[in-house]
């Protein structure tokens, strides 16, 4: 994609390749040491609301910040006492250290021991956008591997399950099935197959883990999101819990969620993608 | 009512009930049109001792005796009294007699609390359109178990005073009540010749244009009083020596029973309100009852239907049964329901301001009704059921201010409860998706703002709240949420008087982290034990006032306390708690909530 004769709007310069190759890498030291994911290629860049994918979240507007330069802005400005910088200047050797010490204790969730939770019966679902331009997914992933290590793979299959959602955003919208009860279930009835809320109720009080869900896509993402009832019923996708993959049963590309069933890949997904 | 009664063939079962109605059934209850009558099964065993019990001591044959009006009225006076007064062991009322618009009211209500000042019962009782069989005994459990007052109409009878003289009497009352009370808090129910008259003044209102009231209540009744339904031929009617239709034709004088204002069922019934239809396998108004409800549904109306099996015409009248107690049950929690009341509810939750909570303060607690809610951050107006309000600050340390609220469903409450988190930096309760969503599903609800406030969404990237407050931090990264699940949990259980079954916690982004955040709060040592997240543990708490044994004594303390108190409330589970009081790790928190 670098482009060969000139500046085009079908090809990348230089400059631009780098600063792709820096955002799918993810923050690192200055030895090559990862601190934080990146953001993967997830051919939902631009998303379908305006702002909502990374035009809004990791490429400035004209005359503005991109919300992770307003999140990072305020942490360094506001929360960290111990630090004395800005985002133009942060130092990932120098200040990350400092900047984690003072926050991660209030702040962090990654303690990935949820035994005492397993042991009074919690279930927990996970759930991630592939095009999730805010968090990255590939976080999500790795907490879902640090809690199987915590509790061993066995236990954690009868507490965890987590769902990786191609073409979904932050939340809610994108062009992906984007609407299946990931905020709450509307009212009853409710249906387990298509909706998360109303999946983890069945799991807590039936028993009946959700390994499937059917989910829609909606053209008003937050409606969708609320009530995945008002997405439309003939664009749905096999949504698998993690790692496995919805797989087209015979040929086609776009074909409803019966088309589908889910496989447990040779390889990871997040490992296909180069990470 | 039952002025009629039906037997079996073989005359083995008869009528109704209590003992001085006995004479008043025998007397109205002639063997005559018995012949054509097919043979009955006896009762099926799902019908309780008591009914079979009352309904087999009127073996014998019954007295077909002819009876003038002014006889039956004196035999229903007597057994209807008699009937009251069992019925007022149970059900604490007053009674009062009293003029309406002209028209004369027996007024029955609710002793044991304050009537609900802002919705009324409008009733017509049962008799045939010739005695008064009802105004006692179809009321007094009903005022008692909703709490509401009941105005009974006694509407000058037939045959001196042929249709529309009731409907007029029942009318005139009506736009008496209208003048206090809204008629979205007005319901109108009767039972057999009352629940023909309902419908009646239903369509009737619709006719002169005044608004309809919330809720009609037909108790084996009949809106086609030209049919007959198979019900009319399977268990015959009589009473004093006239069958259904010289009963119709005396009401009805020289007016014909097709017009609509005689017999809705053939007019318009698309704005009749909603409405509850109960009747019983061998009521002779089955078909009619079950064919109104239908036909409402068809117009779209929201009916429902309520039959019990094997029982006699409008029996929760005269038979003292488990199956009486379920039909009044069912009556006033469509009533409480459709006026968006339930039964002390405003009382219980208004008593939860001044619950004692650790470092909590509650600002309000409210019962509002069912309506349209709308809040900033929301996407449009949202319709809500009724509900419990409380909203509150917890300070866990100064400068801490968390603002929460907890919405609780005054009906059909599903046992759960669900917490909402918030996302970015949080500023705001999360109202849709979250409390709005959860007392739609008939969860209760809870959410905080996470410890700061701020204007508008343009702000949801701005830390500066933040600034010089490291309690607010606190709050923000763990305590906000994990604080108000447990004031949360108390609140809940003292409103509905046992704890939540199950909590469940959704959100995105940041709330997710709020969620990986407090579980290990909830569940990890050194903070209350109280079910969370998963499955119900017991039903109370194993120590109601563990010994101090950390500094974190006093909030486990309390709010086990509190619990305790919602799951027994007027038990000896209370004294316990006062006693326990003097326990150091008490004492410094009163008694939560004074019941």
């Amino acid at each position: 994609m670098l482009c060969k004769h000139g500046d085009t709007d079908s090809c990348l310069t230089a400059v631009q390749v780098t600063a792709l190759q820096k955002i799918y890498a993810g923050p690192r030291t200055s030895t090559g040491q990862g601190i934080y994911p990146g953001f993967p290629a997830s051919g939902a860049e631009a998303g379908t609301v305006p702002g909502m994918g990374w035009d809004g979240w990791i490429f400035a507007p004209a005359g503005g910040a991109a919300n992770q330069t307003k999140y990072a802005a305020a942490l360094l400005a506001h929360f960290a006492t111990q630090l004395h910088t800005d985002v133009e200047h942060f130092d990932f050797d120098r200040d990350y250290p400092v900047f984690k010490s003072e926050l991660a204790p209030v702040l962090d969730a990654v303690d990935a021991d949820l035994s005492r939770f397993a042991a009074r019966g919690g279930k927990l679902i996970l759930w991630h956008g592939w095009a999730d331009p805010a968090l990255p997914p590939q976080h999500t992933i790795d907490y879902f591997d640090a809690v199987r290590a915590a509790l061993g793979t066995e236990n954690a299959a009868r507490m965890l399950r987590l769902f990786m959602v191609p073409g979904v955003q932050h939340c809610f919208g994108g062009p992906g099935a984007n609407s299946f009860g990931q905020f709450t279930a509307p009212p009853p009835p409710a249906d387990p197959h298509a909706d998360l809320s109303a999946a983890l109720e069945r799991w807590v009080e039936e028993g009946v883990p959700p390994d499937e869900l059917v989910a829609r896509h909606a053209t008003s993402p937050l409606l969708g999101a609320l009530d995945w009832r008002q997405a439309d019923p003939h664009q749905t996708r096999l949504l698998c819990a993690y790692p496995k993959n919805a797989v087209l049963k015979g040929k086609g590309s776009s074909a409803p969620a019966s088309s589908y069933r889910c496989v447990t890949p040779a390889r990871p997904f997040a490992e296909r993608i180069g990470r | 009512m039952c002025v009629q009664k039906q037997f079996d063939r073989n005359k083995k079962v008869r009528i109704a009930l209590l003992a001085s109605s006995l004479i008043l059934a025998k007397a109205l209850c002639p063997q005559t049109a018995l012949a054509q009558a097919p043979a009955l099964p006896p009762l099926p065993d799902s019908v309780s001792e008591q009914a079979r019990a009352q309904l087999s001591a009127l073996t014998g044959a019954p007295n077909g005796t002819r009876l003038t009006v002014v006889q039956m009225r004196a035999f229903a006076d007597q057994a209807q009294t008699a009937m009251a007064a069992e019925q007022r062991k149970k059900y604490a009322v007053t009674i009062t007699e009293e003029v309406m618009a002209g028209v004369p009211v027996r007024i029955v209500s609710p002793s044991e609390r304050a009537p609900d000042a802002k919705r009324v019962l409008l009733n017509l009782h049962g008799g045939g359109f010739q005695i008064d069989s009802g105004s006692l005994t179809e009321n007094v459990p009903i005022a008692a178990l909703t709490g509401l007052r009941v105005v009974a109409v006694r509407y000058r009878l037939a045959p001196e005073n042929p249709f529309p003289v009731a409907v007029n009497d029942a009318l005139a009352v009506y736009r008496a009540l209208l003048r206090t009370y809204r008629p979205e808090h007005i319901a109108v129910y009767g039972t057999s010749a009352g629940a023909i008259l309902g419908p009646e003044l239903i369509a009737r209102i619709i006719a002169d244009g005044l608004p309809v009231p919330a809720a009609l209540g037909v108790f084996s009744g009949d809106a086609d009083l030209a049919r007959r339904g198979d019900s009319a031929g399977l268990f015959p009617f009589s009473m004093g020596g006239q069958d259904l239709s010289d009963v119709y034709a005396a009401y009805a004088g020289k007016q014909g029973l097709t017009q609509p204002l005689i017999s809705p069922i053939y007019g318009d019934l698309k704005r009749f309100p909603p409405t509850l239809c109960i009747t019983s396998g061998r009521d002779f108004l089955l078909s009619a009852t079950t064919n109104l409800c239908r036909k409402l549904g068809v117009e779209a109306v929201q009916a429902q239907t309520i039959v019990f099996d094997a029982l006699p015409h409008a029996f929760w009248s005269y038979l003292a049964a488990p199956e009486s107690d379920e039909a009044f049950k069912s009556m006033a929690k469509f009533f409480a329901q459709r006026l968006q009341q339930d039964p002390g509810a405003s009382a219980r939750c208004a008593v939860l301001t001044r619950a004692m909570l650790p470092d909590t303060t509650i600002t309000s607690a409210r019962a509002v009704p069912a309506g349209p809610f709308i809040a900033p951050f929301m996407l449009g107006e949202a319709q809500v059921p009724a509900s419990c309000r409380v909203e509150g600050r917890i300070s866990p340390e100064p400068g801490s201010d968390i603002r929460f609220e907890v919405w609780m469903p005054l009906s059909d409450w599903n046992g759960r409860l669900y917490g909402a988190g918030n996302g970015g930096f949080a500023g705001a309760i999360s109202y849709s998706p979250g409390l709005v969503e959860a007392i739609q599903r008939g969860g209760a609800g809870v959410s905080t703002d996470a410890g700061h406030a701020i204007g508008s969404p343009a702000a949801a990237e701005d830390g500066s709240w933040a600034q010089g407050h490291p309690e607010r931090i606190k709050d923000y990264g763990y305590r906000a949420v994990h604080l108000s699940a447990l004031i949360a949990k108390a609140l809940v259980a003292a409103f509905y008087g046992e704890p939540a079954q199950r909590a469940y916690f959704a959100s995105c982004s940041n709330g997710g982290r709020q969620a990986l955040r407090a579980h290990r709060l909830t569940t990890g040592p050194g903070w209350p034990r109280i079910s969370s997240g998963t499955r119900r543990r017991s039903g109370r708490p194993e120590r109601p006032c563990p010994q101090p044994t950390s500094r974190r004594s006093k909030p486990r303390c309390s709010i086990h306390a509190l619990w305790a108190m919602g799951v027994r409330r007027h038990s000896s589970a209370i004294r316990g708690y006062a006693s326990s009081t003097r326990r150091p790790c008490c004492a410094n928190m009163g008694t939560p909530i004074p019941v």
